[in-house]
């Protein structure tokens, strides 16, 4: 049989064409895939270092020394919820925006750059995140961490007192005739202990440490030097000194038998120069100055602010005045001498009592028959606090106050006994004094209650501040 | 005697002919992909090695930061946030090489 090939090799080449056609059309696509998937990397590129500039940005700016509006911004964003900035443009670099994400005191900050430009044709998107650590926050010495926090160097008398709490003066301060100090003594000038006085815990002393008795029971931190007269034993811990030792019979270990030691030392003393506004808040001023509280022997309820204008003498102690917080703090204030005689003042609620001293020269005296100002539950934490302006002063005669007395340009003098019966707890005051100048009169007890600041005018003091160290990076991805 | 013509040999010469053609034009076409294809090639690979270049010159230059004058800017980079805006100077740096470049701003 006759066979047909004509034809078959055209075929053969056309078939042949096709493939080839095929093959270059593969090649001509994966080449222009590959320049498209070049030119994307290009841009991908430049969006991860858009993307990471405004990370940066983010950073310096919540480590910014000069300008805390940022760092305020975030601390006012809530925990586990995402805060998307609006879209910025960076030059030659595309467009960017930022998503914040704060948990605690970490942060996480998204970064998303977009190259040529967010929204254009082959737009590249870089992402970068950032977890962040806040600062941790500075302890810082708060003045009402203390039973006694003099803010002037002349001002500190102690007589026979039994104190618990710490004692800080930036004076020289004399500790006699058995008082006892349950608590550190930080002491800005000359220490002299004497008389059966005793300190149960720490000493620091800026200047000389003079000792007649009775005991230091802890360390004594002396960076002057140290003179010893009297009894044996009176360092119960170390003594480290800087200057040099005087005793009265050459023998110092007598004193000081635990062990003595002469390091180079220093130590800061713990002053601060924090300080609350003792100033009336303006938004209850108006309310305070409108309403006179004029306290009759009849007055058995204060549940509104108001200024004091008067108190009757009366004396009845089981007819309390009750300052009644359940429908806010009650703020009262005094911006004239006034006394509070046999009086006694109870606070029930949950919230705070202010009492105001104002004006230079303006006197709240307590005096009379068991006078006090306390929680009507005795065991209750106070929640009262005493804030004096400039010049003002406090006199507690055999009188108490529970609770905070601040009065940093102020002083207060106490006075007199506080009996244990029922109406007052025994102590002169059971909180914290802050005063330019405080007398203590022999026979009072005080003692240190350590208070919820949270919300309150003194929260400034609280001994905790936002750390100054910048915001740690923890992990970049 | 008359001989019959054989019509398959003339049409081979034409086939061949016709092959022969189809075969210079594709390869000429081939060539020219060939030759589009290594210059395309050489210069994707060219581009990524500057991308590359550039890219280490920004680590570079944002490591000298505002040290390094001749490769930065000063300016700043704002960011928004609820309407405040947040401005942080500092300065942009580039990275150049061949035909690539690339920018990113360091704060101060």
């Amino acid at each position: 049989m006759k066979r047909h090939n004509s034809g078959s090799t055209l075929i053969m080449v056309a078939v042949m064409s096709a493939v080839a056609s095929i093959l270059a059309a593969a090649l001509i696509t994966l080449l222009l895939t590959a320049n498209i998937v070049s030119e994307k990397n290009l841009n991908a590129q430049q969006a991860y270092f858009t993307a990471r500039s405004a990370v940066d940005a983010v950073i310096a700016k919540l480590n910014d020394k000069n300008d805390a509006s940022f760092r305020e911004y975030v601390a006012s964003l809530q925990d586990d919820k995402d805060y998307t900035s609006e879209m910025g443009t960076m030059s030659g670099g595309g467009n960017y925006e930022i998503t914040l994400r704060k948990s605690g005191k970490k942060l996480k900050v998204t970064g998303r750059g977009y190259y040529p430009a967010y929204g254009a044709s082959h737009t590249a998107v870089g992402t970068v995140n950032v977890n962040l650590a806040a600062p941790e926050d500075t302890p810082t010495l708060s003045p009402l961490h203390n039973i006694i926090y003099i803010t002037g160097s002349q001002g500190l008398f102690i007589g026979t007192a039994n104190i618990t709490g710490d004692i800080v003066y930036p004076g020289s301060l004399n500790i006699s005739s058995g008082t006892v100090v349950d608590g550190n003594v930080y002491v800005g000038g000359n220490l002299n202990v004497s008389n059966g006085a005793r300190i149960e815990k720490n000493a620091y002393v800026s200047g000389d440490l003079s000792m007649a008795g009775h005991y230091i029971g802890g360390d004594a931190y002396c960076l002057g030097n140290v003179f010893f007269a009297g009894e044996s034993r009176q360092i119960r811990g170390t003594l480290y000194y800087k200057g040099y030792a005087e005793t009265a019979n050459n023998n110092l270990s007598f004193f000081a038998p635990s062990s003595v030691k002469k390091p180079d030392l220093s130590f800061d003393m713990p002053f601060t120069s924090a300080k609350a506004d003792t100033n009336l808040p303006d938004k209850v001023s108006a309310e305070v100055h409108a309403n006179p509280i004029m306290i009759t022997h009849s007055t058995a309820l204060i549940n509104k602010s108001g200024t004091i204008v008067s108190c009757d003498n009366y004396s009845d102690a089981n007819r309390p005045v009750i300052i009644d917080t359940s429908d806010g703090d009650i703020y009262l204030l005094v911006n004239r001498s006034t006394t509070l005689m046999n009086r006694q003042f109870y606070v029930k609620g949950p919230n705070h009592l202010y009492i105001y001293l104002e004006g230079n020269g303006t006197t709240l005296t307590l005096t009379g028959g068991l006078p006090v100002i306390r929680m009507y539950d005795k065991n209750e934490e106070p929640k009262i606090f005493v804030i004096g302006g400039s010049g003002t002063r406090l006199e507690l005669q055999s009188a108490e106050i529970d609770g905070v007395i601040y009065m940093p340009d102020g002083s207060i003098d106490m006075s007199g006994g506080v009996s244990d019966n029922g109406v007052q707890t025994g102590y002169a005051v059971a909180g914290s004094i802050v005063a330019n100048r405080a007398y203590i009169d022999s026979n009072l007890k005080l003692k240190f209650v350590e208070m919820n600041l949270d919300g309150t005018p003194l929260s400034v003091l609280s001994g905790k501040a936002q750390g100054t160290d910048p915001w740690q990076i923890e992990s970049w991805s | 005697m008359k001989t019959k013509l054989n019509r398959n040999s003339g049409l081979t010469l034409i086939e061949v002919i016709v092959s022969t053609a189809l075969l210079a034009i594709l390869s000429i076409m081939l060539v020219t992909i060939m030759a589009v294809a290594t210059t395309a090639i050489k210069t994707t690979r060219e581009r990524t090695s500057h991308a590359m270049a550039a890219a280490g010159q920004i680590e570079e230059n944002k490591a000298e930061g505002s040290q390094s004058p001749a490769s930065s800017t000063t300016g700043h980079l704002t960011i928004t946030f609820g309407g405040n805006r947040y401005d942080v100077s500092g300065s942009y740096v580039s990275g150049v090489d061949g035909g690539v470049k690339y920018y990113e701003f360091v704060p101060d």
